[in-house]
């Protein structure tokens, strides 16, 4: 007969569909026939009309569980008994393992209370306080938790002081959670999380209670086979290995413990000898139930591996840093993971003491297992949203839609720890989605350094200036927004080295921490020394390095391998250049940023040479305290390409003011040039450091870049000499020592060097090698280029600007964009604009453009300069110079715009020495070396021992060599024959640069000039500029007691030029 | 006096049971000489469902009197409809309050605990913690325990502690009197009820004979899901009803110790109700009636020499169920109701029958339907028509009636069966009959002389069932 039973529970009543009690009770044995929904709400399991619920509920959770591992197909516990399980069962792991987790957690002020409660004494405060519940607790207490627990004991987590429940001890199954730590399932930016229950616990998410093997205690279901074998033995073996002499009420947790008889890693003979009691906060041991409560007193076992690993939209740059060692790899992989150390793993490694693995799984799972001190510690790690017991997660960065890139300057160690001294850390980090709640504020570095015997110790953050070394606060020099795709932040290490950093990356509430182990180049000792000329120019800055005792030709300084590390890998190619593999590979939304506000990762002499501009990117507004790298640096970008959003590029940097940004720039070039030695095994301490002033720098000025070359070099190169080590020569006559070691000049009887530079001319005359005078004045070749006495960064009276602005155009899309942004900037200057016409001539065809249409202004330059030089020369009764030999950058309009026929130049220069002298002259050697800028430094390089240096004269430019006291002095003489006989030399000049031009019209250098009208044209100038240039640049500039070390001999040249600029062949 | 039955009526499912006892008291089901006492026991406020089953149970008294009392004569209790006396706890007793004003609570849990008054550094604080949640402790009791036995245990142990109407019931509990708790395993209130009044009388010191009291007791395992909780932000998830019972069972084995114990409940969870603890405005179902008529099993039962655990199984697993499906053992179950359905038949017909001899006869005329004693069983009968047309139209369907209106054909009535009356016409006769038979009473009472003949007049035709 057919039957169904009304009920839960089909059993079978045959009693003709009446009443029956022929089954009974539903018993025990019932309850697993019943059918149910596999449950993961926690909330679901207060069924029990009881206010012990609690403890019956974890009861029937071991039981459920036991089912569970004996049939797992047809009784599935269900998430939240598992949960409960795995509960308890970090509980006894918890305090198993309380010695090694309050180690650890010392630092942090984080540590376990246990508390009791005693029945006797805790009913009368319940009964008194709260009624209600000491009637019904009096009422249960007995029946449900029984005699035996009159004692209850309350495992705290204290934490700075505050106190929260983890567990209660429970005669049924050691100890129970409160159900606020139970977990309910939310929604966080689209993805299902985890989540305590309770508010109070809410503190875990963020600084969670790690398991000793990798998870989280209370949050990540570990069930006990998945739990490390010392502590499966301890409760095996140690705890409920008494069989009939546990006490009846473990039952269910006994046997849940019992059926892992057959477990590998249960050893019979397990020994105990390393356990000890856990004790009361009243001293009371910790027995539950007659169970005594034990922990190991093991403190040295680590977690060495994170909860989570984070999987890079890239390949890590394994020359560079340490990466899993995949096995086996995939050749076409890319994308990397960060190492998951965790670290407390990292302070318990030794430097060198690190196998890392990896394996790929399906689905994107992966292994990884650490060897270190003779073990093996493995982590299962996959995308999953939800892992399994044990298992970690990935973090997948480019699903993600997340990116950060590191890169380290400089990436080389000294084998002198002293000289390890000063690192700069780069992180740059996008957010691609639209919702954006990454930035690089959410990535924070822990630096770490290893003593001599090569354990790693935190470098702490120095909060004031009383550390002598440690990590300076990091700087977020840039955020993403609009104008950027990417933020940077820059960490700086100071008076220490470090070996690995400690990250953590923050997302969404959550903390992944990972670990970078920098692979450094290291120097080694040797006797190399090296010695650096740096010439700090107006526009540009040359560096040139020379090898003590070594006599090879010099060169700019370049280099052979990087200085800077990224995280990033390498593009794998043979065919291109090394700094090509490295910035290509560079995240595109970080290109920008990284290529403008850092180091190059090397000087290759191609993407990145000297002579570089000189200029500093600073970005933000504020340029009020420029630090380096956290908002300025050397702009090796600047006329490259455009930078970014934030940036401007400051270029007055030699004559400002401030000296702020020219101390940022020498720190960056001293930076690279220890970088430098340390890539080539020199020595630091002894290297021979030289820099170059003008003539015309004034005493005050002097003593400035004095002290900045000091400080800086002591404090980067800490020199063993200073003052025999730093050293400094005229720009004007170091020139002079390059050509003659390279004797480029036939006759050293009298030689003139000419260093035309942007702003300042500067003439140093030498007798039979001996430096004689020199001369120095303000009028260098960007005259050319400017407009006249208007003081107006952003004039636009220059007529060779007027004449090509609105045809010259660009084809590179960079300098397309650069261009654009500098026509429409009100701080970008006609000279500016033309010096970038002029530095892509490929481009531009400007050489070619200028040459035709505007050589007359070039003409009048040259001859007013050479003029002037013979003319002081004659002045100071010297013979006129044999050999003239121009030098410096600007002096490249000479051969570039009138012509590169040096018999030509020579034939002209001999009419305007032999106008001045008054007679005719044809034995001039006329040098216009290749190495016109370079020769500076290179001769700073070669500068003799002991040479006198030329004794510096001022020249009014009127035919005299009176020298004045000071302005007030000249003024008197400027109306009493000196203006006089300054327009007469003008006059001279004019007459002479007609000679010229009709000189060059005889030789076909010039066409379709009139010499005639030209001459008229610079005429014309003449007597007003004597009077109202001579206000403004003198009486206006200077005070009357102030010495006068310049000329006034340019005063109507500045303004003729600005006119002749705007005449040109239509 | 007869003997008392005492019937605890915990939480919603009890109420919705008391309700169907009600109703089959009504058809004529007997209780071996007992009186029932409901003792209803929710601590919901405002719930309009207990309100509907206080005003069913007075109109069921109401009815009752109106057919026991004549002349201000009592009057021994009917043979078919009506036939069992239902006495409140406060008529036995007039110092007693409503069971359900006293347990007027609005309060949170934790404040009607007082939990506040324990200090910040007061370890118990840890204690309260490792039994409540905290949102168990801000949750207000005015909507009942939210599926929290745990909590309700708390709350009623207090309530019935020192409540008078508990006192009332120690002190009217008399020898030979027996207790019958109802209650669902998978809810709040219910499920801490019934262990706790169990509790209660087995601890009832000083009153033997509440201690000595068979007791019996119907646990309603879950027959019904509710809408997914995540839609309507309820806190009580249906998906853990099975996991709450057998939670709750295994807690049961060694802890209830009622004399018969009756299970009832669904393998599969078929009705599905809108998730609203406040209103549980849901239709009446096949096992709260199954659950009523353990009562009336119990008190046909004698003591057992040890606890008995009962159940009760159906021939045929149909979604709507008839007594073909259901199985010979309800054959009683069907007659009753079908006998009721047929009374509300010609309740509805009689006043508006002008022919009807009784009409005249037995004075049951205009006046008399107009009367209260019929206005209340007219009530009442249409308040059990659309009960059982909720059984029948639940899932599953108690539906063992073909429904017909009047003038139809009334042989098809019970499905599976031919009665023999093959309209109201047949009955009518019947109760005719049954007027001219006479019972041997005499009396002025009209309203017990119309109940009479009709049951008379009904049985004709349903007896052989």
């Amino acid at each position: 007969m057919s039957s169904i039973d009304i009920n839960i529970i089909q059993r079978g009543i045959t009693n003709n569909f009446g009443w029956s009690a022929e089954q009974g009770r539903i018993t025990a044995a019932d309850l697993g026939k019943i059918g149910e929904q596999r449950t993961d709400n926690c909330g679901a399991l207060n069924a029990l009309p009881t206010p012990f619920a609690r403890f019956f509920v974890f009861k029937e959770a071991f039981r459920r569980v036991l089912e569970q591992k004996l049939d797992p197909v047809n009784k599935p516990a269900g998430k939240a008994y598992e949960h409960l399980v795995s509960n308890t069962l970090d509980v006894f792991e918890l305090l198993y393992n309380l010695k090694y987790h309050e180690n650890r957690w010392k630092s942090d002020n984080r540590k376990i209370l246990i508390k009791e409660w005693n029945y006797d004494e805790q009913m009368r405060v319940l009964k008194n306080d709260v009624p209600i519940l000491g009637n019904v607790v009096e009422s249960y207490f007995k029946e449900d938790l029984g005699d035996a627990s009159k004692k209850l004991f309350f495992v705290i987590l204290d934490d700075n002081g505050r106190e929260s429940l983890l567990a209660t001890s429970s005669p049924m199954t050691g100890f129970i959670t409160p159900p606020d730590l139970d977990l309910k399932t939310v929604t966080r930016s689209g993805r299902k999380e985890e989540d305590f229950i309770g508010e109070i616990y809410q503190p875990l998410n963020t600084t969670p209670l790690a398991r000793k093997e990798g998870g989280k205690y209370f949050k990540d279901i570990l069930l006990f086979e998945k739990r490390s074998e010392d502590f499966k033995n301890y409760m095996y073996n140690k705890l409920f290995s008494g069989g009939a002499a546990i006490n009846a009420r473990f039952k269910e947790l006994r046997d849940y413990i019992k059926a892992f008889d057959a477990d590998q890693q249960i050893t019979k003979n397990w020994s105990d000898a390393d356990l000890e009691q856990v004790y009361s906060a009243d001293n009371t041991p910790l027995v539950v139930n007659g169970i005594p409560i034990l922990c190991s007193k093991a403190t040295d076992v680590i977690n060495y591996l994170t909860d989570a690993i984070i999987k890079l939209p890239y390949k890590i740059d394994s020359d560079k840093s340490v990466t899993l060692t995949f096995t086996p790899d995939n050749a076409g992989r890319s994308y990397d993971y960060l190492l998951p150390i965790t670290k407390e793993g990292l302070e318990h490694l030794k430097e060198g003491d690190l196998k890392i693995f990896g394996k790929e799984r399906q689905y994107g799972d992966i292994v990884v297992t650490v060897e270190c001190n003779g073990k093996r510690h493995e982590r299962h790690y996959t995308p999953e949203n939800n892992p399994g017991p044990g298992k970690g997660t990935v973090l997948d960065l480019a699903i993600a839609k997340i990116n950060f890139d590191i890169a380290l300057f400089p990436n080389v160690l000294s084998y002198k720890p002293e000289e390890n001294n000063y690192f700069k850390v780069l992180v740059a980090a996008t957010d691609q989605n639209e919702n954006k709640t990454f930035s690089v504020a959410n990535l924070a570095l822990d630096f770490y350094v290893t003593d001599q015997g090569g354990k790693y110790h935190h470098v702490v953050e120095a909060t004031d200036n009383t550390f002598e070394n440690g990590v300076r606060a990091p700087f977020i020099r840039s955020q993403q927004d609009s104008d950027n795709n990417c933020g940077t932040k820059y960490y700086e290490v100071f008076n220490t080295p470090f070996d690995a950093i400690c990250a953590e990356l923050y997302l969404e509430g959550k903390a992944y921490p990972f670990a970078i182990i920098p692979i450094w180049d290291k120097s080694e000792p040797s006797e190399k020394r090296f010695s650096y000329a740096i010439d700090l120019g107006t526009s540009n800055t040359y560096i040139s390095r020379r090898e003590s005792g070594k006599m090879t030709e010099p060169q700019q300084l370049k280099m052979d391998q990087q200085i800077v590390n990224y995280l990033h890998a390498k593009e794998e190619s043979v065919q291109k250049g090394l700094i090509s593999r490295i910035e290509g590979k560079i995240p595109e939304a970080f290109k920008t940023l990284v290529k403008t506000e850092f180091v190059p990762a090397l000087i290759d002499d191609k993407t990145y040479r000297f002579p570089i501009r000189t200029a500093l990117c600073v970005t933000g507004d504020d340029t009020r305290k420029p630090v380096l790298f956290d908002n300025s640096n050397i702009a090796f970008f600047y006329e490259k390409f455009r930078g970014a959003g934030n940036q401007t590029v400051i270029t007055n940097i030699k004559w400002a003011e401030d000296e702020k940004n020219l101390r940022v720039f020498i720190r960056e070039i001293l930076l690279l040039i220890k970088a430098d030695i340390l890539q080539e095994n020199g020595v630091i301490s002894g290297t021979e450091v030289i820099w170059f002033r003008p003539l015309s720098f004034k005493e005050s000025i002097r003593r400035r870049f004095e002290k900045i070359w000091q400080e800086e070099a002591n404090t980067i190169l800490n020199l063993d000499s200073p003052d025999q080590q730093l050293k400094c020569y005229t720009e004007s006559e170091a020139p002079y020592y390059y050509f003659e070691k390279k004797s480029i000049f036939q006759s050293a009887e009298s030689v003139a060097v000419m260093d035309i530079g942007g702003g300042s001319t500067d003439i140093v005359y030498y007798a039979m090698g001996k430096a004689q005078i020199a001369n120095s004045v303000h009028f260098g070749c960007d005259v050319l280029w400017e407009n006249g006495y208007n003081e107006y960064d952003n004039a636009k009276d220059n007529g060779i600007f007027k004449h090509y602005k609105d045809t010259i155009s660009f084809e590179t899309p960079e300098l397309k964009e650069l261009y654009a942004a500098m026509l429409k900037s009100s701080h970008t200057s006609t000279r500016d604009i033309i010096n970038l016409w002029i530095s892509n001539d490929n481009e531009t065809d400007i050489s070619k453009k200028l040459r035709a249409d505007h050589i007359s202004t070039f003409v009048y330059h040259y001859t007013a300069l050479v003029y002037y030089m013979a003319s002081m020369f004659k002045a100071n009764n010297l013979a006129y110079p044999r050999t003239i030999i121009f030098s410096g950058n600007g002096s490249k309009y000479i051969d570039n715009y009138i012509t590169d026929t040096v018999p030509i130049l020579t034939q002209i220069t001999e009419l305007i020495v032999s106008k001045v002298y008054g007679k005719t002259i044809s034995d001039i050697e006329l040098v216009l070396p290749n190495e016109r800028k370079e020769s500076t430094c290179y001769g700073g390089l070669y500068h003799k021992d002991g040479a006198i240096e030329p004794k510096p004269v001022v020249y009014l430019g009127d035919g005299k060599n009176i020298v004045y006291k000071d302005v007030e002095a000249i003024d008197a003489a400027y109306s009493t024959g000196l203006k006089e006989n300054l327009a007469k030399e003008i006059a001279s000049m004019n007459s002479v640069y007609k000679d010229v031009l009709d000189a060059l019209i005889q030789q076909s250098v010039i066409e379709q000039v009139d010499s005639a009208k030209m001459k008229d044209v610079v005429d014309s100038v003449v007597k007003d500029a004597l009077v109202s240039k001579y206000q403004k640049v003198v009486l206006d500039k200077y005070m009357l007691q102030e010495p006068f070390n310049d000329t006034l001999f340019f005063l109507p040249v500045v303004e003729a030029i600005l006119k002749l600029t705007g005449i040109f062949k239509r | 006096m007869a003997n008392k039955v005492f019937v605890f009526c915990i939480g919603g499912t009890g109420l919705r049971v008391m309700k169907a006892i009600t109703m089959l008291a009504a058809s004529g089901i007997k209780t071996n000489g007992y009186s029932i006492v409901p003792i209803i026991i929710d601590p919901h406020i405002d719930l309009e469902e207990k309100t509907k089953v206080d005003n069913l149970i007075n109109d069921y008294i109401s009815i009752y009197k109106y057919a026991t009392t004549s002349e201000g004569q009592q009057m021994n209790p009917l043979e078919g409809f009506f036939n069992t006396q239902f006495q409140r706890l406060a008529e036995i007793d007039d110092e007693q309050n409503n069971t359900s004003a006293s347990m007027a609570e609005r309060r949170t849990f934790g404040d009607y605990m007082n939990v506040g008054n324990l200090s910040n550094d007061d370890v118990n604080n840890f204690f309260v913690q490792t039994l409540f949640s905290k949102e168990n402790l801000n949750n207000s009791l005015a909507v009942g325990f939210k599926g929290n036995p745990n909590i309700g245990t708390v709350v009623l142990n207090e309530m019935v502690n020192g409540a008078d109407w508990y006192s009332a019931f120690t002190r009217h509990c008399e020898n030979g009197d027996r207790v019958f708790i109802i209650s669902s395993i998978f809810g709040g209130t219910g499920a801490s009820g019934y262990p706790l009044i169990e509790k209660k009388i087995r601890d009832a010191e000083g009153f033997p004979n509440v201690q000595r009291a068979i007791m019996g007791a119907v646990t309603v395992l879950p027959y019904f899901s509710l809408e997914d909780p995540t839609a309507s932000g309820s806190d009580i998830d249906s998906s853990s009803f099975f996991t709450k019972s057998k939670s709750a069972l295994s807690y049961y084995e060694n802890t209830v110790k009622s004399d018969y114990l009756y299970y009832v409940g669904e393998q599969t969870l078929r009705a599905n109700y809108k998730n609203n603890e406040k209103e549980q405005k849901d239709d009446a179902h096949f096992v709260e009636l199954v659950a009523a008529t353990a009562l009336f099993d119990f008190l046909s039962k004698p003591k057992p020499d040890a606890p008995q655990a009962l159940t009760r199984a159906i021939y045929d697993d149909k979604v709507a169920l008839d007594l073909a499906s259901l199985g010979s053992g309800y054959k009683g179950l069907v007659k009753n109701v079908a006998d009721m359905m047929l009374l509300d038949l010609l309740v509805r017909i009689l006043p508006e029958e002008s022919q009807f001899p009784l009409k005249k006869d037995r004075k049951m005329n205009k006046d008399f339907y107009r009367d209260h004693a019929f206005v209340e069983l007219d009530k009442f009968t249409k308040g059990f028509y659309q009960w059982y047309k909720e059984l029948a139209d639940n899932k599953r369907g108690f539906t063992p009636l073909n429904l017909v209106g009047p003038g139809k054909d009334l042989t098809a009535w019970v499905k599976g069966n031919t009665l023999k009356g093959k309209d109201e016409s047949y009955y009518l006769l019947e109760m005719i009959k049954a007027s001219n038979k006479g019972n041997g009473e005499r009396h002025e009472n009209i309203f017990r002389y119309f109940l009479d003949f009709a049951y008379n007049a009904i049985n004709v035709y349903t007896k052989n069932l």
